[in-house]
C-alpha cells in the first residue's frame, strides 16, 4: 500500500483539558505505522510547545516533553502557524522543539497535499 | 467511496456525535460505504449503554447501534481514551478488577492503532471535532 500523507492539525491548549495530550498520543502512534505524517500547531495548539512549561504542578504529565518525543517516532514534519505565535506574544525562540512557521499560504498547500486531515 | 469517521465529543456535550450520526446516515444513502467509524477523546461516550435518554427524545446511541447492523459498521472505541473515563468493557473490568462494565456490545474497544488503520484503508477521511 503506497505511504499516505496524514496530517494532524492541534488547536487545543495544552492544559485545560487532556486533549492535547490524547491527539499526541495520535500523532505518536502514527509515526510507527510508515506513512507521511506532519502535525501543524496551530491557534491555542502552539501552547503545547512553549519551552520551560511543566505540568507537575498540576498534577498532569508536561505535553512539551511529549512533543518534544515526536521525532524519535519519526515525525519530523512539524509546523506552526505563524499568525497563531504572533497573536500570543510568541516567536520561535520560545519553542521547545525545531518546527517550521508557515504562513497562511504555506498552511493551505501542506493541508491541499494531504490525503487525511485529523483535526480536534 | 469508502469513508472512516472518526467522532471527538460526547453526546449532549457537543454537536460532533450527532452530526457524524447524521453525516454516515448520508453517506450510506448515498451509496458510500463506512467500514469503520472510531471514537475517541470524549466521543468514547457514545459507547456507555447505560445512558437513557428522555422518552420523547431519540436515543444517539440507537442511532449509530442500527447504522452498524443494517451496514455491518465497525463502532470502534479507543481502549486509553474510554478506561481512563469509566467507559469498559467485559474484558477490562476483569482485567482491572472493577465492579461493573458498560459498553454496549454493538461497539468494540480497540487500540488507536486501528484509527491509523482505518485513516490508510479508506478513501476519505472525516473528523467529527468536540
Amino acid at each position: 500500500m503506497e505511504a499516505k500523507h496524514i496530517l494532524f492539525l492541534l488547536r487545543q491548549p495544552p492544559y485545560a483539558t487532556s486533549h492535547a495530550l490524547e491527539a499526541l498520543e495520535a500523532v505518536l502512534v502514527a509515526g510507527v505505522f510508515d506513512q507521511v505524517v506532519s502535525v501543524l500547531f496551530s491557534g491555542d495548539g502552539v501552547w503545547q510547545l512553549v519551552d520551560g512549561q511543566d505540568g507537575a504542578p498540576l498534577g498532569q504529565r508536561t505535553v512539551a516533553k511529549v512533543a518534544q518525543a515526536l521525532p524519535q517516532y519519526d515525525v519530523t514534519n512539524l509546523y506552526v502557524c505563524a499568525r497563531s505565535l504572533e497573536q500570543r506574544g510568541l516567536d520561535v525562540g520560545d519553542l521547545a522543539l525545531p518546527v517550521q512557521v508557515l504562513d497562511a499560504v504555506e498552511q493551505r498547500t501542506l493541508i491541499a497535499a494531504q490525503h487525511a486531515v485529523v483535526n480536534d | 467511496m469508502k469513508f472512516a469517521l472518526a467522532v471527538h465529543g460526547a453526546p449532549y456535550s457537543s454537536q460532533s456525535a450527532a452530526t457524524a450520526l447524521r453525516f454516515a446516515r448520508a453517506a450510506l444513502a448515498a451509496g458510500h460505504t463506512i467500514p469503520r467509524v472510531f471514537f475517541y477523546h470524549d466521543g468514547v461516550h457514545s459507547a456507555c449503554a447505560l445512558a437513557v435518554p428522555p422518552q420523547d427524545e431519540p436515543s444517539p446511541q440507537a442511532g449509530w447501534v442500527a447504522l452498524a447492523e443494517q451496514h455491518g459498521i465497525e463502532l470502534a472505541v479507543c481502549i486509553a481514551a474510554s478506561l481512563k473515563r469509566g467507559v469498559v468493557d467485559a474484558g477490562e473490568q476483569h482485567r482491572y478488577d472493577l465492579p461493573a462494565s458498560n459498553v454496549h456490545p454493538a461497539f468494540t474497544v480497540v487500540g488507536l492503532g486501528q484509527l491509523l488503520e482505518a485513516i490508510m484503508s479508506s478513501d476519505r477521511f472525516v473528523t467529527f471535532a468536540a
